[in-house]
């Protein structure tokens, strides 16, 4: 039964995580007063990539064309474990917690970044040197971050933290977890590449990761876009159903509270590919050395959310 | 369960971290204002808490004084004379300064805490968060050269010193308080003035002259 | 007990009289005043102290008020001659006047009252009154000095109120006569007196915030820098010593002690490589005012010499900025290098000028000798030779930074036409150094009048 749930969910979101990136690129194009592509559009690039030759560099080692193989499964693996459509853990579920999520993103994170380097590709070298320099700040926060939610439930397993906020209504109103819950969204903003931090183009100023996977064409391409697909659609279901909204996941194996929360799941996350979308179309892009400050400034809420805690000697 | 001394005090800590934060002074000075009109807010709910006339004058005041009209003065004064609109040259890095903001304010409160063995006021543990923002309004000082930015600094401060006057010990004498505003217009009178003729005599004087002098001043 | 507030009656008139707008009758009415308030203050020494819930006058105010007095009234007598020098004032001299005489009326004040807000309230005003006097030369750099003041020193003092809240919180009192005997101890109040430490410390030149200081000392009319570094920084002084007066914390003290070392040593760095007359003499005064608060945080016999160092720097100090006057109206300039053969040309002014540097360094016959021996004798008492070799090391670096400069400037060969200032110009200065020698006699009466003051 749980395997069952466990496939649906691998499903709903390897299948579901495209269109979301489709929806934010349509709504965007909207709100410019463009006619805009489909929504299904990204379905489309996948399926005419995936039947192109690929194009290798010559200099490439045989590693290059492994690394896409590498990291997409590791993304769908994440998708077995993170509480997306159910709030108690499913069969993968009690594999990782939090942190052991997080060192999987960064470990396909850095097995990207080496094929970049592998690549000989000036461009890839760039993205990848100044998505390093980045993450190399964001991540310690995203990990401060944890531990803090660590502070409200007593472990770092997403699922009990869900359940937490889900029924204590003074943690879920706490500073601390509020301030997390802006620290977390800022993190989001850097790690899904939105727009006071990274620019949709390949212009070099603001390459970033987009600069990482330039040599790659065919198949290998297709595999890296959708991994990141996934990967953003994770990072946003668990800022959804973690940190923010953890509401009306269902705490126990019911096929219809499933299905209901299904469509529920669905709303709220076209809501903040909305957001996304206004905040893609409001503000501008920081120079690059200006990210580090956005990432100070997300060091501080959360360290904020600490001293929250810390203030009220433990309590709430 | 959440205050809304906790609110609002970690909401100028964060406000005063934000105007770390930015550039341009027009930005600043809005930022401030917000924060001025949530210590405004603060002192109102105290006020009608305890039912104490005190705290709601004060809000009134800083609503009125600090909310408003500074602010408005300064944006008014930023469009006449656009080259000030920007700060050219901050002392340390934005981040570097967040972060020492952050230490700063972990200090104020682990001073405060250290003084206080009891609880106090009407706020508790929070007092010490209007001790933290003083010394963020001291570094905005130290660590900006803008003359605009500077006043903001100041402003904050005094906004601290109600702020911990009012929630962490309600009921000091008047003098106090009365010296808080007889210093605050002083020192608005005088900053007027003097903001006032260092424009006419940047406008006046040819421009190499001005920076010449600036040079000296440096030693 | 009002008998004390005739110095306040007498600034105070004065500053109201000095608008007259007919001729001469500002310098005139705050001459009269300035030599009202020194009369008065030198009567006081013989008086008993008082003891009143408004006024409270003990040993260390009379002092006070004394100094305050002399150096208002050469300030006053100096601007007579000085004010013909400034070529595009700010205001009237009207103005300069009455600013002058309110500024002279806030220190009075301030020293004075007995409760601890009214000290703080008088040392604010300090500020806004003096403000304007910095920017009178109507320069740029003036201007920009004047605003470096206001908002440093503010900020400052904003600390230093926040020092009286949380005194208040710890006593229910701030008045110094009836909270002097207590003694307020605890961690709260070591954090007021440490605030206080820093608040006042800005005013007073100490370590850290001691960045303005320099700027308007050297771009502020002479009688202005002259009154600033000889009396409004001792008042500030005098704040910290009442302060430390009521609450009894040897943590604070402690404190005080480190930002004095740090002030010392910062000064005495800078003073090595300055180019400029007036920013030296500035950091020599940040660099007295650091022993004397070394000479305050130990109390017994070093508080005794701080005060003395206090009252003979301030008159050696005040004279060698009208000396920096005169030679700035003469040469044009202020700049070391380009000061020669003062002793040739100004032969009053550069004899003078050698010797008031003697004196604000320390030089044996001067009272500022005694004071630093008896704060040095204090530091090593406390805390051993390595300590004491250490700030007496810092003080003769001072020493010799600033002497070699001032000689030579004024010993330095030069062929040029002699052109002496006035009697005036000459003769405020010579009598300032005179009493900054004569301060030497008095130590005795100066220990015997501090004797049961609080916080020494």
């Amino acid at each position: 039964m749980l395997l069952l749930l466990s496939l649906m969910q691998l499903a709903y979101v390897a299948l579901l995580a495209p269109l979301f990136a489709g929806i934010l690129s349509t709504v965007e194009e909207k709100l410019e007063s463009k006619a805009g592509p489909s929504i299904f559009q990204r379905y489309f690039d996948l399926l005419k990539l995936f039947r192109k030759e690929s194009v290798v560099p010559t200099v490439a080692s045989p590693f290059f064309r492994i690394a896409p193989y590498v990291t997409f499964p590791m993304y769908l693996f994440l998708t077995l474990v993170l509480p997306i459509i159910t709030a108690f853990p499913l069969t993968f579920g009690p594999v990782v917690d939090f942190i052991g999520g997080g060192l999987i993103f960064g470990a396909a994170a850095t097995v990207k970044k080496i094929a970049a380097i592998d690549s000989r590709s000036n461009y890839a070298h760039l993205g990848a040197s100044r998505a390093s320099s980045i993450s190399a700040l964001s991540e310690p926060i995203m990990v401060l971050i944890f531990i803090l939610l660590g502070v409200l439930s007593g472990t770092n397993n997403p699922y009990v933290i869900n359940n937490t906020l889900q029924t204590s209504s003074a943690w879920y109103g706490s500073l601390l977890h509020w301030f997390v819950v802006g620290a977390f969204f800022m993190v989001l903003l850097v790690e899904t590449g939105q727009l006071p931090i990274e620019s949709h183009t390949s212009a070099e100023f603001g390459l970033i990761d987009q600069g990482i996977p330039i040599e790659y064409s065919g198949t290998e391409l297709a595999l890296f876009q959708w991994g990141g697909y996934v990967k953003q659609f994770l990072l946003m279901s668990v800022f959804l159903n973690v940190f923010s909204v953890p509401f009306w996941v269902p705490m126990k194996l019911s096929f219809p509270m499933i299905g209901l929360y299904l469509s529920i799941h669905f709303v709220k996350m076209l809501l903040l590919t909305l957001i996304f979308a206004l905040l893609n179309e409001t503000v501008s892009k920081y120079r690059l050395y200006k990210n580090f400050d956005f990432i100070t400034m997300t060091f501080a809420f959360a360290l904020l959310a600490g001293l929250a805690f810390y203030l009220t000697g433990g309590g709430i | 369960m959440l205050s809304v001394y906790g609110i609002t005090g970690f909401g100028i800590i964060l406000l005063g971290l934000f105007i770390q934060w930015q550039v341009y002074v027009s930005r600043i000075v809005f930022t401030f204002a917000v924060s001025s009109v949530v210590v405004a807010l603060s002192l109102f709910y105290q006020g009608v808490v305890s039912g104490s006339a005190v705290p709601v004058a004060l809000a009134a005041l800083t609503a009125a004084v600090r909310g408003v009209l500074i602010p408005v003065l300064i944006v008014r004064n930023l469009h006449e004379t656009p080259w000030r609109a920007r700060e050219d040259r901050p002392v340390i890095g934005t981040a570097s300064s967040i972060l020492i903001a952050l230490a700063l304010v972990i200090f104020g409160l682990w001073l405060f805490q250290w003084a206080i063995d009891r609880t106090i006021g009407a706020a508790g543990a929070y007092s010490a968060l209007p001790f933290a923002m003083l010394f963020e309004g001291v570094f905005l000082i130290i660590s900006r050269r803008n003359a605009f930015i500077q006043m903001v600094g100041y402003l904050e401060v005094e906004n601290a010193v109600l702020l911990l006057a009012s929630w962490g010990f309600p009921g000091l004498p008047l003098v106090i308080e009365g010296a808080v505003v007889l210093d605050l217009l002083g020192i608005v009178v005088v900053a007027g003035i003097i903001m006032r003729m260092r424009e006419e005599s940047i406008s006046s004087d040819d421009r190499a002259a001005a920076a010449a002098a600036a040079e000296d001043l440096k030693g | 007990m009002w008998i004390y507030a005739i110095p306040i009656c007498c600034a105070g008139a004065a500053s109201l009289l000095s608008l007259i707008p007919v001729v001469a009758v500002d310098e005139v009415v705050s001459v009269v005043a300035a030599t009202a308030a020194t009369v008065a203050s030198i009567v006081f020494l013989f008086l008993p102290g008082t003891v009143g819930p408004i006024l409270f006058v003990d040993g260390i105010s009379k002092l006070m008020l004394l100094t305050i007095s002399l150096v208002y009234l050469s300030a006053t007598v100096f601007s007579v001659t000085y004010l013909k020098y400034v070529g595009n004032p700010l205001f009237r001299k009207r103005i300069y006047y009455f600013l002058l005489n309110v500024f002279a009326l806030t220190m009075v004040f301030s020293v004075s009252v007995s409760n601890l807000g009214l000290v703080w309230f008088g040392v604010e005003a300090t500020t806004v009154t003096s403000a304007l006097l910095v920017a009178l030369d109507n320069n740029e750099a003036a201007i920009e000095a004047s605003w470096r003041y206001v908002i440093i020193v503010s900020t400052g003092l904003v600390i230093s109120l926040v020092a009286n809240i949380l005194l208040y919180a710890t006593s229910g009192s701030l008045d110094a006569a009836s909270l002097g005997g207590s003694s307020v101890s605890g961690h709260l109040a070591s954090l007021a007196a440490a605030l206080a430490v820093i608040g006042y410390g800005t005013k007073a030149g100490l370590f850290p915030l001691y960045t303005w200081l320099p700027d308007v000392h050297g771009k502020a009319p002479s009688p202005v820098s002259g009154l600033f570094s000889a009396v409004l920084l001792p008042v500030a002084v005098f704040a910290i010593i009442r302060f430390l007066g009521v609450v009894a914390s040897p943590g604070a003290r402690l404190f005080l002690f480190i930002l004095g070392v740090l002030t010392l040593a910062t000064a005495a760095l800078i003073l090595t490589v300055q180019r400029d007359l007036k920013r030296m003499f500035a950091y020599s005064t940040i660099e007295n005012m650091g022993t004397v608060l070394l000479g305050v945080s130990l109390g017994g016999a070093a508080a005794v010499g701080a005060v003395v160092l206090l009252i003979a720097h301030a008159f050696a100090k005040s004279a060698a900025f009208y000396l920096s006057g005169n030679i700035l109206a003469r040469y044009g300039t202020v700049r070391i290098a380009e000061i020669r053969g003062v002793g040739r040309t100004m032969p009053m002014t550069g004899i003078t000028l050698f010797f008031a540097s003697l004196a604000v360094t320390g030089a044996p016959p001067f009272g500022a000798f005694v004071g630093e021996l008896l704060i040095l004798s204090g530091v090593y008492a406390r805390y051993g030779l390595a300590v004491a070799g250490l700030v007496g090391l810092l003080i003769a670096i001072s020493f010799m930074a600033v002497n070699a400069r001032v000689v030579s400037a004024v010993f330095s060969p030069v062929r040029g036409e002699r052109r002496e200032r006035g009697i005036v110009g000459v003769a405020v200065p010579l009598a300032s150094t005179a009493l900054s020698l004569a301060v030497v006699v008095f130590v005795p009466a100066i220990g015997r009048i501090l004797s049961g003051v609080i916080g020494l």
